[in-house]
This record gives structure tokens, sequence and C-alpha cells, in this order.
């Protein structure tokens, strides 16, 4: 039998080296662990049958929604704004508005494909940043992610997942709940969270011809400092028929 | 919210509630006097947000009190609850959100402020001495008013007040900020110079 001393160590033996040492250890752990998560596979047959609900998540066809937004940012209700999207998922196109409770329009801009036409802008909704992460917000919740690959599986905890990877390997998990709730998650190239929409079960909402919707949807958004919160509550959907 | 958009949001409520108090007239000074007559209104107001993206307009819909010299309570009812409370020179506003009614702080202050400041030349019919607009007089039923800073167009472009054939009545005002957008605020149900209970501007009632 052979037995072997543990010995530290020659590179870690001094005070400042052991600091590099554990420090470099800190940052692999934290490096594992902000990995996605990791999916597990299903039976074939149950991955179809979810994937298709996957895409249930998202409105199809054209709409146009109206949402009361409240904004918290560090747990602090900011204010109300009342928005109005218009998707057209065959472009695709979405079209967001931002609009004061007294109608003026603070925000106004349409965006397909790479480009974004800000057709109207006032001070604090003006910078190009706004816009493109709130035309990134709005396609998030309302639009199919374009893919270059997808993939499926139950996360940790037991949900099924769509993912998404995008061409610039940011990745869309979309996550449908078995109660008519779902949620997506949005992690940037490091896998970190950038987005997070969670979506009440439906209930009993303005939901014409027929169309399951969302009552509620809260979005966190990591990408600005502070992270903020929207809580959109449906105030009318329309189906765009033309 | 920057102060511009402060300045706009509180022209749209002043011009919607305070033109409440123009008298019928076909000059300022019949209008001054008329202004003069009135103490107090409450109205029913229906809003209209017309763009040409929305197939039919989103409305909504409250009701207003003003008591001279100074206290206001605009508050819209539906779709989404909310409260500009104005009195003896402090202004708040409440709005509702899933927590309840909640107050809104910080730069959403300076519109109250600004309104401070304005009223008073509405309220006196003195459409012609507001630093912010100049206003002609269309015909003996329309009043239009433009902005006088070049900056300011570019978010409201003209606003238009109908009076209504009732004297001491208006119809409407409608806020136009570009080509087919706009607002209109349609008054219904106006009652003048009856007394309001000063509760209704204070926060203790929402």
């Amino acid at each position: 039998m052979i037995h072997q001393t543990a010995r530290p160590s020659p590179r870690c033996d001094r005070a400042p080296v052991f600091r590099i040492c554990f420090i470099l250890l800190l940052a692999a752990l934290a490096v594992s662990c902000a990995g996605l998560p990791q999916l597990s596979p299903v039976g074939e047959s149950s991955n179809r049958d979810q994937n298709s609900n996957c895409r249930d998540v998202f409105p199809e066809g054209g709409w146009r929604f109206v949402h009361a937004i409240e904004t918290v940012i560090a747990g602090r209700p900011a204010g109300v704004v009342v928005g109005v999207t218009v998707i057209s998922p065959g472009e695709p196109a979405v079209e967001a508005i931002i609009l004061s409770i007294e109608g003026l329009v603070m925000f106004h801009a349409r965006a397909s494909g790479d480009t974004i036409d800000i057709q109207r802008a006032i001070a604090q909704f003006d910078t190009p940043e706004f816009a493109s992460r709130l035309i990134e917000a709005v396609s998030l919740l309302f639009l199919v992610p374009a893919a270059v690959e997808t993939t499926s599986g139950l996360s940790p905890d037991e949900n099924f997942t769509c993912r998404y990877i995008r061409d610039d390997a940011s990745v869309v998990d979309v996550m449908p709940g078995p109660d008519g709730g779902w949620k997506i998650m949005e992690y940037d190239q490091r896998a970190k969270l950038r987005r997070r929409v969670k979506a009440d079960p439906h209930r009993d909402c303005p939901s014409p011809q027929g169309a399951r919707l969302p009552c509620r949807l809260e979005l966190l958004d990591t990408v600005q400092i502070p992270a903020y919160t929207l809580n959109m509550s449906l105030i009318e959907a329309e189906r765009i028929t033309e | 919210m920057s102060n511009r958009a402060h300045k706009v949001l509180s022209s749209i409520l002043l011009v919607s509630c305070t033109c409440l108090l123009i008298g019928w007239g076909n000059s300022w000074e019949s209008i001054r006097t008329a202004a003069g007559k009135v103490t107090s209104i409450r109205a029913d107001f229906t809003q209209e947000k017309h763009m040409p993206i929305l197939q039919k307009p989103l409305v909504s819909k409250g009701v207003l009190y003003y008591q001279l010299p100074d206290s206001l309570r605009w508050e819209y009812t539906a779709p989404i609850r909310s409260i500009l409370l104005q009195h003896k020179s402090v202004s708040r506003r409440f709005v509702k959100s899933q927590d309840g009614m909640i107050e809104e702080t910080g730069r959403q202050l300076e519109m109250m402020q600004f309104m401070l400041r304005e009223i008073p030349l509405w309220l006196g019919g003195r459409f012609n001495e507001n630093p912010l607009f100049s206003a002609e007089r269309l015909d003996e039923r329309r009043i239009e008013m433009r902005p006088r800073e070049a900056a300011m167009t570019r978010i409201i472009e003209r606003v238009e007040v109908k009076l209504s054939p009732t004297p001491g009545v208006i119809e409407s005002v409608t806020v136009h900020e570009s080509r087919g957008v706009f607002t209109r605020f349609l008054f219904t149900n106006v009652r003048l110079n009856e007394p309001l209970a000063e509760s209704l501007f204070l926060a203790s009632d929402r």
C-alpha cells in the first residue's frame, strides 16, 4: 500500500502566492457557476409537444397591444406610463410607443431587421441606447427568437425549456408553464442573465378572437444599471388583419 | 422626465381644465370678464388619443375639480387610475400601481411647480399673455394656441380650444403633436360655481 502524505504545493506555500491561488480558485468556481443551466434530455414525443408549447408563448400573427407599464427601480415604484406595441412577425417588425398617462407621445420607434427608425423621442427617451434596449426588450417579449441553433430539454428545476442560440452566441431560454404562465430568460455570451420575463397564467383578460394572452408580464432588465423591473398590465389587445 | 416634457404635460392639463372657465365672447377682454365670474368647476372628461398606428383611439376617462384660487384635482378613473392634486401651493401626484396608489416623486414634481406658475394666467383668461403659448381667436368658438419656442414645437404643434354654445362651457381641447397624432379632451357634465369640499384636493381623499 502506498501512502502519500499530503503536502502543500510548493507554489502556494508563501502568503502572496497563496492568495493568488485562492483568488484563481474562486474565479474558477464563479465561472463554473455562471454557466447556462444544463438541459437534460426528454423523450422525443414529449419533446415535440413541448416545443409546440414554446411557440405558443409568442402571439401568432400581427397584434397591437396596449399595456399599463409600471417601472420599479431598486424595489421602489418609479412611475407609470402607457405602452403601445405593434407586432408584425411576418417581416419581422415591432413598433413601440411610450405615452404619458395624459397622452403625450414620449417615444415612438419602429424596428425591422437591424434598422431602428426613431420617429419621436423626447428627453430622457432620446438616446440610441434607450431605443435599442427597448426594441430588444419588446422583441424578447413578443417575437420568437431568431436563432442559428435550437435545442430543448429539462432545466435543473425540471421545467421544460426551449433554448434558442443566436448568431452572437447569446441565448434565450423559453419555459412554458403547465398553467398557462411562462418564463423567458435571456443570457449574454458569457451566460450572464440579461433579462427575465414572467407571465402570469391566463386569466380574465381582453383577448379577442379566442387568443390566450397573459394579463400581466414582469420584465426584469439587468442590462441597465441599476436594474429595473417593468410590470405590464394588459389594457387592450387587437389582432391586426390588414 | 425632462423639464420640457413636464412643461408640455402641464400645458395639456392647463389648457384642458382652465379653458373651462372661458366665457362666451369674441375678444380677449370678454373672455377675461367671463373667467372672472367663475369660482369653481366640476366636469367629467374623456381623453382620446389618436395616432395613425391605432385603428381606434385610446380612450381614458376621468373627472376634474377646480376651485379658485389654486386648487385642482385632475383624476383619471380608467384605464389607469391617477390623481393630480394641487392645493395651497402644494402639488402631488398619485398613480395606481400593483401595490396600490403610490405617490410619484422626483422630476414629476417639477411639473406641479410649473402648473403653480402658469395657472393664474389661464384662470384670468390671459391667453395672450402666456409666456409659453401665443393665442389666436380663429372664430367665435375656437381659440388656437401655438408654442412660442421653436424647441417646444417639436413636442406640441398647436392646441385648439372649442367653445360650447353654452356660455362658460367648452366642448373640447385638442392637443396636436404631429401630423395625425393628437389628444382630444371632451368635457361633459360641466358644472360651474358649485361648492367643492376641500377634502377633494387633499391626499387623504384618493
